[in-house]
C-alpha cells in the first residue's frame, strides 16, 4: 500500500560561491562507524580490513582510501573509525561480512551531514572558524580533526590539495553550520593578506 | 591554556572539559563511608604540579590525566587515562602511579 | 580654539601622509580637511585645533597629549548614529572622508563647560572623594548620589541602537609571533622570515615603521622610513610570513596563545556588506619576540595639563610623519638627550623654539649645542614651575639653576620624562619588571615561555643596538623553532645618546605645589597632591594608591602615569621606587569592543540551534517554537479559531488521550552500545538490574552521580546480544555521554564496550494514544506483528515501514496511553511526520508539542528535568525500591547514607487545588495549613505544575516531607513571590490511571 518515504536534506540553501570558493552540501553519503572490541584484538580488525578492502586502518587522525570501491576510512578516535562510502545499502553489509563479529558498526550516514568548502581561499576562509593549524606543512589531503567549528562539533576532512574541507556535522546542527560558513566566506573576500601563514 | 592531545595534538582549551583530581580511586562497594567519603567529596589543592583528570569532548573523546602546574598552567604531561588505568591494574602495587 | 580655516599648521608633506589627496570631515559640526595618512588628531592640528575635549572629573580644558594609543586626553565620539562609539583616541582613528567627530564631556561645549567649575572646588574633589562623600546614607545611592554622578561624570555616550556591523573571530598559528613592527620587530621578523619559520608581523598602526618614521633620521643613506617599507616588502613576498597591520596584540596567554584584535574597516565610513569590521584573533606562537617599544613620560608640573602641552617624542611624530607642526613657539623640557631631538625638528619646520629647559645637573653639553643651534635660551638645571593660558598654553614659568623664575612665552611645551619600554605582554602572566636606575626604567625580567623582549621594549633605545637586538631574537626565535637561521645584513644607523636624568616632577621644594594642580594620571585627573594625600592616609602601596585614587584605570590604564605616580609616592614615603613596587598589567593592553569579543556569535546566531528532523514540516504546520538546550523544538500547534495556547495545549492533550497523537522525541539523547562486556557496563551505570534483559525488550533505568543523587534517567533497548540503545534526557544527553566514556576509559578500562552518539541518526518520533496502534498498522511492513500478544508494552524491534524503509520501534509511554516510539533514519524524518497525518486523519491524529507533552507526564506522574534536579535521591523520586542491593553500581555506596533515605526529605507527591481553577506556579513552598511561611515550616517545593484537561483542575508535582504518608490532607501552597497561597490537596503523583491498564492496552 505504502510507497517509500522522500529523503529530506537538512539544509536547504543552494551552494554559495565567493571570491572562487564554493560552500556545498553533500549529497547523502554511507557512513559506517566501526568500533574496535578489545577481546578480538585490534589487529584482527585491521587484518580482516586490509583483506577486504586492501588497506591498513590509520592509527594518527586521517583517511586512508581503498581503491576497492570508492570507501575511505577516516580515524575517529583511538578505538574508532568512519568508513564513508557512496550512499546505498552496501557498504554496512559490507562491513557487517568483513568485521561484524570483531567490533562494533553503527550506521551514522544520518548522523553526519556533510558541508563541502572548496577552492582557493578555502583554507582562509575555514581558518575563520576551525580553532586548529590548516597550513599545508601540518594539515594536507586526507588529514583529518575532530574539533569545533565555532561553537560546533566538526569533523574536518581535507579532501583535496585545491583545498577542499568536508565537515562532517552532526545532521541538527548543519543548518547552523551552513550559516557560520556562509559568514566567513562572505567576510574572507575582503581581506587582503594571508593571514594563516 | 592548550593541552597536547597523545591523540590530536596541541588543541585548544574550549575543547576540553575539566572534571579534576586524577589520584583518587573509587573504593570498592564494602569500603567505609570514610573512605567513600573522601573520594567523593575531599580534595587536596596542592601548590605545584597536580594530576588532574581532562576530557577531550570536542575531539577524538578521550580522558586524560594531564600533569598540570596548579602555579603556572604549565603542563608537565598527558596521557591517554585508559592507558594509565590499565598500567595501573597491570602493576604489581595493583594502585601505583600508573606510569 | 574656534573655527580654524585651512591647514596652517602644516609644515611640509610627512612621510605617512598623501597631501595630493583631500578629505572633508567635521568636529563638533565644524569642517575641516585633512590628508590619506592623518589621524584625526594630526588632522585637527594641523587645522589649528588643540582643544579635544574636558578632562573626567574636574572638566579642565584637554588637548593632545600624545600622539599614539597611549593618549590620555583626546578622546572623541566617532560616528553617529548606531556607528557611535564613545573614547575613541584621536590619536589612532584614521582619517576617512566625511568622519564625523564629536568632542565629549562638556556641556554646552568645548571651549565654555559649565562644570568646568568643578575645578573650584577640586579641594573637595580629591582622592577618595567619592567614597569618603557618597557612602552614607545607604538610601541615598540609588536615589540621589548615583544620578548626580552619572550626569557629573562618564566619558562619551554609548550609541543607543544595536551595533550594525560584523565582527569575527579566528585563530592563526606561527613559529615567531613579532609585536610591533618598530627597527626591532622588523629586523626580528627578517631574521625569522629568511630562516624559513612561520611568522606573524602585527603592528597596531596602519603603517609598519614605529619611530622609524616618527624620527627625522637615516639609515643606510636613506631615510629611515623608505628602509622600513623596503623591509615590509621583503617579509610580504615570502610565502610564510604575514605583515598584519591594524592589529593590535593585546594580551599574552597560556600556552604560547596571544589576543589580538584586527581593524579590518574602521579606518572607512562603512563597512562593505558582509566585510567584518574587526577580527579577534587568537595568535598560536611557539615562539615571540615583543617588540612593542616604549612609551613617553610626562613631567609633572604644574599645570602640566594645558593644551598644548605634549610629549616631546609626540611633537616629532606630529613633524615628521604627519608634516604637522603643533605649535608655533615652543619650549622643549627634558632630562635626556632624545628629547633634544624634538628642539632640532621644531627648527628645522621653520617653529620657534623659545627655550629649551634641560632638567639635568649643569645640563648637558649636547644640550647647549643643541640651543645654541636652534637659537633657543638654554635653562641648564632648570624646571618648568607652572604653566598659563586656559584653554591653550600662553607662557610657562621657568626656574633656572639660581632658583630664579622667569616666564616664557610660548604655544607649545614639549617635555620629556624619559621613555618606559612597553613590557605590558611581559607581566599578563604576573612576571613583575625590575627598575632600571641607569635607564630610569621598569624592564622585562621573567619572560613567559617562549617571548623575548626586543629593542626598546626591553630598553634598547638606540636604533643601531635595536636592530641588532631585534635581529638576534628573532635568529634565536627561528632557532628555537628548529631553523637554521643566520643574522641578517642590518642597515646602518647613526649612534644615538640618551643620558637619562631622572626627572618625574618638577615640585621638589616648591611651595607652589601645594596650591596648582600638577596632573599625574590625566585621565583620571590624579595630581602629584592626591597622590601625597593618598599616602598621608595610608594608601601606601602601589595597588590601595591606584583603587584609591583611581590612578591608571580607565582605557590608557596608566600608560603615561603609572611610573610617574610610583616615583612619587616612593619620594613621598621615603623608599626607593624598587621598594615601592609597582601594579600588575592585566590584559587588555588597549581597549577591546564587545563585538570583537562575541564575534560572529551575536542575536540569534549566540548559540548554534539545532533543528529536529521534521523541523521543516512543523514550520509549514505554523508550529510555535520552543528553545530546549540548542534544539529548536515544536512547543504547540495553534489551528484556527483556538483563542490562546492553553486551548490548543488542552486540545493535543485530548487528542492522546481519546484519540492519537504524534511527537517528534529525536531529540532525547541516544547512544549506540555495543560489546561483549555492555550489559555489564549498564549495570554498574544504572541503579537497577540489566544482566536479564531479553533481546526485543526496552527497561527504564535511572543514573545516580557517585554522591548518590539523581543524575539522568531513560530507557534502553536490547536490540541483540551485546547490542543496545539508550536514550537519555534531552538535557543531559551530552553529559551523559561524557559520563559513560569516563565510567569505561577510567574506572572500568578492562570492559570490552564501544559507545556511539546516534542521537541525530534516527528521527524518532512518539505516537500516543488509543488509536496509536490502528495508525502503525497503515504503515509497518508485514509480516510485522502489531497486536497485543506479538508486541506487548516495553518491546522493541527493528523493522520496515512503509515499503522498505528501515525502522527501529520501541513500546514506550510517556504520557501513560498506548504508545510507540518509532525512529527511521533522519533523512525520512520529515516524510514520515507527513506520512502519519495521512494515514492518521481517518483515526483523529494530530501533532503535539513540548507543552502537552509536559502536561501529559505530569498527569502521568513522571518526573523529568524540574524533577531531577540534582538535589533529589531516588527516594525522593518515589524510586527507591530500583535501588539494586545484589551490585555495585555508580552511587551506591553513598545513596545508602541514613540522610538520603530518611522519611523525613521530602518526596515526590501530587498536588490538587481545593478549588481546581487556582492556578499552580512551580517554585512555590508547601506549608502546613495555616503555619507562617517561615524556613522552619517549610516542608518542600512544587517543581511542575499544569493545567489538566483530563482531570479538569490544575495539577502539580512537587516534594513534600514524609509525602507518600500524607496523600488526602489539605496543605498551604505559598507562592512568597506573589504573596499567594492555595490551599491544595496532596494525592497520588499519578493522576491519570493510576493502575496503568491503558499503556499496556
Amino acid at each position: 500500500m505504502a510507497d517509500l518515504l522522500s529523503a529530506t536534506l537538512p539544509v536547504v540553501s543552494d551552494p554559495v560561491t565567493v571570491g572562487g570558493v564554493t560552500l556545498e552540501l553533500v549529497p547523502p553519503t554511507s557512513i559506517v562507524s566501526l568500533g574496535a572490541f578489545a577481546g578480538a584484538g585490534r589487529d584482527e580488525l585491521v587484518g580482516r580490513v586490509r583483506a577486504e578492502f586492501g588497506v591498513d586502518l590509520p592509527d594518527v587522525s586521517r583517511a586512508v582510501r581503498s581503491s576497492y570501491g570508492n570507501v575511505a576510512f577516516l580515524w575517529n578516535g583511538p578505538t574508532q573509525w568512519l568508513v564513508v562510502g557512496e550512499d546505498s545499502g552496501e557498504l554496512f553489509s559490507r562491513l557487517q561480512k568483513c568485521c561484524g563479529d570483531v567490533c562494533a558498526l553503527t550506521s551514522q550516514g544520518d548522523s553526519r551531514t556533510i558541508l563541502r568548502l572548496s577552492g582557493m581561499g578555502a583554507r582562509e576562509v575555514a581558518t575563520r572558524l576551525l580553532p586548529i593549524d590548516l597550513h599545508g606543512q601540518v594539515f594536507s589531503t586526507d588529514c583529518v580533526a575532530s574539533t569545533l567549528a565555532g561553537h560546533i562539533p566538526v569533523i574536518v576532512w581535507q579532501t583535496a590539495q585545491t583545498p577542499a574541507y568536508d565537515f562532517l556535522v552532526f545532521r541538527s546542527f548543519a543548518s547552523s553550520l551552513f550559516h557560520d560558513l556562509s559568514v566567513a566566506l562572505n567576510g574572507h573576500t575582503f581581506s587582503e593578506t594571508d593571514h594563516y601563514a | 591554556m592548550r593541552l597536547t592531545c597523545p591523540f590530536c595534538g596541541s588543541r585548544g582549551l574550549e575543547e576540553f572539559t575539566y572534571r579534576g583530581d586524577a589520584t583518587v580511586r573509587r573504593p570498592s562497594a564494602d569500603a567505609s563511608q570514610e573512605a567513600w567519603v573522601d573520594y567523593v567529596y575531599l580534595r587536596d589543592n596542592p601548590c605545584g604540579p597536580h594530576r588532574e583528570l581532562w576530557y577531550h569532548g570536542a575531539g577524538c573523546r578521550s580522558w586524560l590525566v594531564v600533569t598540570r602546574d596548579t602555579r603556572t598552567h604549565q603542563i608537565l604531561d598527558v596521557r591517554n587515562a585508559r592507558d594509565v588505568m590499565l598500567a595501573e591494574r597491570m602493576s604489581p602495587e595493583g594502585k601505583g602511579e600508573g606510569s | 580654539m574656534s573655527a580654524a580655516f585651512g591647514q596652517t599648521f602644516r609644515v611640509k608633506s610627512g612621510n605617512g601622509v598623501d597631501v595630493s589627496r583631500t578629505l572633508h570631515f567635521s568636529f563638533d559640526g565644524k569642517d575641516y580637511t585633512g590628508h590619506p595618512g592623518d589621524t584625526l588628531a594630526s588632522a585637527l592640528l594641523a587645522n589649528g585645533v588643540r582643544l579635544f575635549g574636558r578632562s573626567f572629573k574636574y572638566h579642565r580644558p584637554r588637548g593632545l597629549l600624545s600622539a599614539g594609543p597611549e593618549e590620555p586626553n583626546a578622546l572623541v565620539e566617532l560616528r553617529d548614529g548606531a556607528r557611535r562609539e564613545p573614547n575613541t583616541r584621536a590619536t589612532v582613528a584614521e582619517l576617512f572622508d566625511g568622519l564625523i567627530a564629536t568632542s565629549q564631556n562638556r556641556w554646552p561645549n568645548l571651549s565654555f563647560d559649565a562644570l568646568g567649575m568643578n575645578g573650584m572646588f577640586s579641594s573637595i574633589l580629591g582622592a577618595g572623594f567619592y567614597y569618603k562623600t557618597f557612602m552614607w546614607p545607604a538610601s541615598f545611592w540609588e536615589r540621589v548620589y548615583e544620578p548626580i554622578i552619572r550626569k557629573a561624570a562618564g566619558l562619551g555616550r554609548a550609541a543607543d541602537e544595536g551595533d550594525p556591523d560584523l565582527y569575527e573571530k579566528a585563530t592563526a598559528f606561527c613559529d615567531v609571533l613579532v609585536v610591533g613592527s618598530g627597527s626591532s620587530g622588523l629586523a626580528a621578523a627578517l631574521a625569522a622570515g629568511r630562516a624559513g619559520a612561520r611568522v606573524i608581523l602585527c603592528e597596531q598602526d596602519s603603517l609598519v615603521g614605529g619611530r622609524l618614521r616618527d624620527e627625522h633620521m637615516a639609515l643606510d643613506g636613506k631615510l629611515a622610513w623608505q628602509w622600513a617599507e623596503q623591509a615590509r616588502r621583503e617579509l610580504e613576498a615570502m610565502p610564510d610570513v604575514s605583515v598584519m597591520t591594524r592589529t593590535c596584540v593585546f594580551g599574552t596567554y597560556d600556552g604560547g596563545t596571544y589576543g589580538a584584535v584586527e581593524r579590518v574597516a574602521d579606518h572607512v565610513a562603512v563597512p562593505r556588506v558582509g566585510q567584518p569590521r574587526q577580527c579577534l584573533w587568537r595568535i598560536v606562537a611557539r615562539e615571540c619576540v615583543m617588540a612593542a617599544g616604549a612609551i613617553e613620560r610626562p613631567v609633572v608640573f604644574p599645570h602640566n595639563d594645558r593644551p598644548g602641552v605634549m610629549l616631546a617624542g609626540a611633537v616629532r611624530t606630529y613633524i615628521n610623519r604627519f608634516g604637522v607642526a603643533p605649535g608655533r613657539r615652543a619650549v622643549v623640557y627634558t632630562c635626556n638627550d632624545d628629547g633634544l631631538r624634538t628642539a632640532l625638528d621644531l627648527y628645522r619646520v621653520g617653529v620657534t623654539v623659545a627655550a629649551i629647559v634641560d632638567s639635568r645637573p649643569g645640563g648637558a653639553s649636547i644640550a647647549a649645542e643643541v640651543a645654541a643651534k636652534c637659537g633657543a635660551r638654554f635653562f641648564p638645571s632648570g624646571a618648568i614651575v607652572d604653566c598659563y593660558g586656559r584653554t591653550g598654553v600662553k607662557a610657562v614659568l621657568v626656574r633656572d639653576a639660581a632658583g630664579k623664575a622667569k616666564s616664557v612665552s610660548c604655544d607649545l611645551v614639549a617635555m620629556s620624562g624619559g621613555w618606559s619600554p612597553n613590557v605590558a605582554l611581559t607581566t599578563h602572566k604576573g612576571a613583575r619588571p625590575t627598575w632600571h636606575d641607569d635607564l630610569c626604567a621598569f624592564l622585562p625580567f621573567t619572560l613567559p615561555p617562549g617571548m623575548a623582549a626586543a629593542g626598546a621594549a626591553a630598553g634598547v633605545f638606540d636604533t643601531a643596538e635595536g636592530l641588532h637586538d631585534g635581529a638576534m631574537a628573532g635568529q634565536w626565535a627561528a632557532v628555537r623553532c628548529g631553523f637554521e637561521a643566520t643574522l641578517p645584513a642590518l642597515p646602518e644607523a647613526e649612534p644615538t645618546s640618551y643620558a637619562i636624568h631622572p626627572l618625574f616632577h618638577a615640585l621638589k621644594g616648591l611651595a607652589a605645589s601645594k596650591k596648582a594642580k600638577a596632573f599625574v594620571d590625566f585621565q583620571n585627573d590624579v595630581t602629584a597632591k592626591d597622590v601625597g594625600l593618598a599616602a598621608r592616609e595610608g594608601f601606601v602601596s602601589v595597588e590601595h594608591l591606584k583603587r584609591y585614587t583611581t590612578l591608571g584605570m580607565a582605557t590608557d590604564q596608566g600608560k603615561t602615569s603609572n611610573v610617574n605616580a610610583l616615583a612619587l609616592l616612593a619620594e613621598i614615603t621615603e623608599r626607593s621606587i624598587p621598594q615601592t613596587g609597582t601594579t600588575l598589567i592585566r590584559p587588555p593592553t588597549q581597549p577591546v569592543a564587545i563585538g570583537a569579543l562575541a564575534g560572529a556569535h551575536r542575536g540569534r546566531h549566540f548559540k548554534p540551534t539545532r533543528l529536529p528532523p521534521t523541523h521543516q514540516w512543523a514550520e509549514q504546520q505554523g508550529a510555535v517554537f520552543t528553545a530546549n538546550g540548542l534544539w529548536l523544538r515544536a512547543q504547540w500547534f495553534p489551528r484556527a479559531g483556538e483563542k490562546d495556547w492553553l486551548e490548543t495545549v488542552s486540545r493535543e492533550v485530548r487528542t492522546v488521550r481519546e484519540a492519537v497523537g504524534f511527537c517528534d522525541v529525536t531529540t532525547l539523547g541516544k547512544i549506540d552500545i555495543q560489546g561483549p562486556d555492555a550489559a555489564e557496563f549498564l549495570n554498574r551505570v544504572y541503579v537497577n538490574a540489566w544482566l536479564k534483559l531479553a533481546v526485543g525488550r526496552v527497561r527504564y533505568g535511572l543514573m545516580l552521580r557517585e554522591d548518590g543523587f539523581a543524575y539522568d534517567d531513560g530507557t534502553t533497548a536490547c536490540l541483540g546480544e551485546n547490542h543496545y540503545v539508550m536514550t537519555t534526557t534531552t538535557a543531559n544527553a551530552g553529559g551523559v555521554m561524557a559520563h559513560l566514556e569516563f565510567c569505561h576509559q577510567w574506572l572500568w578500562p578492562e570492559l570490552d564496550v564501544q559507545f556511539i552518539s546516534v542521537t541525530d541518526e534516527w528521527a524518532q518520533l512518539a505516537v500516543a494514544g488509543p488509536k496509536s496502534r490502528d495508525v502503525l498498522a497503515k504503515i509497518v511492513d508485514a509480516p510485522f506483528d502489531l497486536s497485543n500478544e506479538a508486541f506487548p508494552y516495553m518491546a522493541a524491534a527493528e523493522l520496515t515501514v512503509c515499503g522498505g524503509v528501515k525502522a527501529r520501534l520501541f513500546r514506550l509511554s510517556f504520557s501513560g496511553e498506548m504508545a510507540y516510539e518509532l525512529a527511521v533514519p533522519a533523512r525520512y524524518g520529515d516524510a514520515l511526520a507527513r506520512r502519519l497525518m495521512e494515514v492518521g486523519a481517518p483515526f483523529g491524529i494530530a501533532p503535539y508539542g513540548t507543552e502537552a507533552l509536559g502536561v501529559l507526564r505530569i498527569e502521568k506522574g513522571h518526573p523529568a528535568g524540574p524533577e531531577l534536579n540534582g538535589q533529589t535521591t531516588a527516594h525522593d523520586l518515589g524510586m527507591g525500591r530500583l535501588l539494586s542491593t545484589k551490585k555495585d553500581f555508580i552511587g551506591s555506596r553513598m545513596a545508602r547514607r541514613p540522610a538520603l533515605t530518611d522519611p523525613q526529605r521530602p518526596t515526590l507527591i501530587g498536588i490538587r487545588p481545593v478549588n481546581p481553577m487556582d492556578a499552580l506556579v512551580a517554585g512555590s513552598h508547601f506549608l502546613p495549613q495555616g503555619a507562617a511561611p517561615t524556613a522552619e515550616t517549610d516542608q518542600g517545593w512544587l517543581s511542575s505544575v499544569a493545567w489538566s484537561p483530563s482531570v479538569g483542575s490544575w495539577i502539580g508535582l512537587g516534594f513534600l516531607t514524609d509525602g507518600p504518608a500524607r496523600h488526602g490532607e489539605i496543605i498551604s501552597v505559598h507562592n512568597p513571590l506573589a504573596g499567594a497561597v492555595i490551599a491544595a490537596r496532596v494525592v497520588d503523583p499519578v493522576f491519570v490511571d493510576p493502575k496503568g491498564e491503558r499503556l499496556h492496552g
